[in-house]
């Protein structure tokens, strides 16, 4: 289980970094006040247009930065005290995770298991299941350099599941797959939450949202501007589709004066 | 905690060792570049210096009396060539001179000999020191002058035996073992340290700057590993693949010194460097620390640079620093005990001391405890660096 209390983070932004969002403040804030939680066996949605602080909320989660307010407990330990055990725990797939351009996919498989610290057999084990849910025997001795970016993705996922994680946190999953790998990578996250693992994705495509996800967050302007099932947001806005769903939230969030 | 750091030393040294372009490039090419280059070097300054040895130099005289003539030809016989011209040839022949068609003009002034017993009479002597053949043509006219002036001392005080007030016997006492070690120490410290330092930047800035452009490194971020000991299992890598790096130079300047033995001073014999395995243990450990300072010092500029591009520009003043630390041990050696306490040029004054044969244990001591306190301070400053969102924010 994630439990996601409160949490804020502001970003100091380079000169060069203003200029490019015409920002006035040396300062920006990704992420207010977002709470909610995500259980064992379901699939939570982050749902949300670009920059409205999914990824930063993510990244939270899985320790890569830390949050200036609030507490992020996963599995009954505090990500902001106890790190390490949490990412014993987690895992996080984004685009920005690359693999190393030198080492071939077995490899890399096996390193990264060792600092999980999986004894050799474990991660031979975990290597049969995942090379064969992803389809990455047949390039299992193939460096990366020569791999498509299909076949990286696919490494890149099962990376990240090499220690089994009890979470499973997804940036956008299927962003920039063809439609086959997609396909596998959303029915491994299915057979994720079948199998009892909290699984977080963050997504801006509505049917992935639709199809996958049993809860939503919808985010915006870095607050959780809803919350509820696919089928609870339809009823709460009275539209035919998510489509709507989100535009109506869009639009009655902008009406909401800032705190600040 | 160990398991972790190897485990990461093991993928680094592999990046390398199995890459047969990286490892090529790393491990192979110094040492064959310095063989090449230094053979070539070595070989090109000996045939200057036979060259200027076998020429026989021009000399253009003017009023030049018999008695010198008689002189260079006892002297030189064939190595040297005087011809007499007269005093009207004078101004066009300093042109030759300059041309570099002559080597050398003497103008004597008229009746030379004459003069001598009653005045001060002159030699002018043109030159052109830009040129190898008129400066060899002056050492040796210098040497007639000589022969010159003692027999008209010795026509004065009635024989040779009266121009002589003494004689000098010259005796080197140094044995060849130190001569060797003296011509060694003079390059090989400063060409240790700037192949080390050179080994270290090739790889270091792709080791943790070029995962990060890569995005390569927040994988390893997202494990249970501490992010010290991923920057640690980094650093040390990079420390063995800089040490061996420079054994390759080493091994290149071993290989070449057959022929580049002019360009270290000259006149030893591979066999005349009598060091013994204390000395070898300790030139080890002199330069493991010294590459240990170098490796911290670039694990950290790579880190703090968001690109290889970046971290280039940050590490090549650091370089510039080094270089001239290097060199001025070329040179120098300070009397003052402080100066081994200077991270880097402490390590490179020992290795010289071990070279020439007069270590003082005490330095090396000062040397290393600042180098392990500098390198210290920068894989602190480092694990820093990785803890940190606003460094580690491109990963």
């Amino acid at each position: 289980m994630v439990e996601v209390k409160n949490i804020s983070k502001t970003f100091r932004l380079g000169k060069k970094q203003m200029a490019l969002d015409g920002a006035k403040s040396k300062f920006r804030t990704a992420v207010r006040n977002v709470s909610f939680n995500a259980f064992p066996g379901e699939i939570y949605g982050l749902l949300g247009p670009n920059g409205a602080g999914k990824t930063t909320t993510l990244r939270c989660i899985s320790t890569l930065i830390k949050p200036d307010e609030g507490e992020i407990i996963v599995e009954g330990i505090n990500a902001g005290t106890d790190s390490r055990e949490v990412r014993k725990r987690l895992c996080l797939l984004t685009n920005d995770l690359k693999t190393d351009p030198n080492f071939t996919a077995d490899y890399l498989f096996r390193f990264f298991g060792r600092l999980h610290g999986m004894a050799q057999s474990d991660i031979s084990a975990r290597r049969e299941i995942l090379f064969d849910a992803f389809g990455i025997k047949e390039f299992a001795n193939v460096k990366t350099s020569d791999m498509s970016s299909g076949m990286k993705q696919k490494l890149s996922i099962a990376i990240s599941l090499v220690h089994d994680p009890r979470v499973v946190i997804f940036d956008e999953p299927t962003n920039g797959l063809d439609i086959i790998t997609a396909r596998s990578v959303t029915d491994y996250l299915k057979e994720l939450r079948d199998n009892g693992r909290t699984v977080i994705i963050s997504t801006h495509i509505m049917t992935v949202a639709e199809k996958l996800c049993d809860r939503l967050g919808l985010i915006m302007e870095g607050r959780i501007a809803a919350e509820g099932t696919p089928g609870g947001i339809l009823e709460m806005t009275g539209a035919k589709d998510l489509d709507d769903a989100f535009f109506d939230i869009y639009r009655k969030s902008k009406e909401v004066p800032d705190e600040e | 905690m160990r398991n972790n750091i190897i485990t990461i030393m093991k993928k680094e040294l592999k990046r390398v060792f199995l890459d047969r372009k990286l490892a090529f490039a790393v491990f192979i090419m110094p040492g064959l570049t310095i063989a090449v280059i230094y053979s070539l070097m070595g070989g090109m300054v000996d045939k200057l210096g036979k060259d200027t040895v076998q020429y026989v130099p021009v000399v253009h005289t003017i009023n030049a009396p018999d008695e010198f003539l008689q002189a260079a030809q006892e002297m030189y016989g064939p190595g040297i060539t005087v011809v007499m011209g007269m005093p009207a040839e004078s101004e066009e022949l300093k042109a030759k001179v300059m041309e570099g068609d002559a080597d050398m003009l003497l103008v004597f002034e008229d009746d030379f000999m004459n003069r001598t017993s009653g005045g001060l009479p002159s030699v002018d002597s043109y030159m052109n020191s830009t040129r190898d053949y008129s400066v060899r043509a002056e050492y040796m006219i210098t040497g007639v002058l000589d022969s010159l002036k003692m027999g008209i001392l010795a026509q004065r005080l009635g024989g040779m035996e009266g121009a002589a007030v003494f004689e000098t016997n010259k005796k080197d006492l140094a044995d060849s073992g130190e001569k060797a070690g003296k011509a060694i120490g003079m390059l090989l410290p400063m060409l240790l340290t700037i192949f080390l330092f050179a080994g270290a930047m090739q790889v270091g800035m792709d080791t943790i700057a070029g995962e990060k452009e890569r995005g390569t490194i927040a994988t390893m971020l997202m494990t249970p590993v501490k992010r010290g000991h991923i920057a640690m299992g980094k650093m040390l890598s990079l420390a063995i693949i800089s040490l061996v790096s420079c054994l390759s130079s080493i091994a290149g300047i071993i290989i070449s010194l057959p022929f580049s033995n002019t360009i270290f001073g000259g006149g030893f014999e591979l066999s005349d460097l009598a060091y013994k395995a204390s000395d070898f243990a300790l030139m080890i450990l002199q330069t493991a620390a010294m590459a240990l300072s170098f490796v911290s010092m670039i694990c950290l500029i790579s880190s703090l640079a968001r690109n290889i591009k970046e971290a280039g520009g940050f590490i090549a003043p650091a370089y510039m620093v080094v270089m001239v630390m290097s060199m001025s041990t070329m040179f120098m050696r300070p009397e003052a005990g402080w100066s081994y306490f200077i991270p880097v040029y402490g390590n490179i004054l020992c290795i010289k001391d071990i070279l020439i044969f007069d270590y003082a244990p005490l330095h090396g001591i000062y040397s290393l405890l600042s180098t392990l306190a500098f390198s210290g301070l920068m894989a602190w400053l480092m694990v820093r660096a990785f803890y940190s969102e606003r460094i580690m924010k491109s990963a």
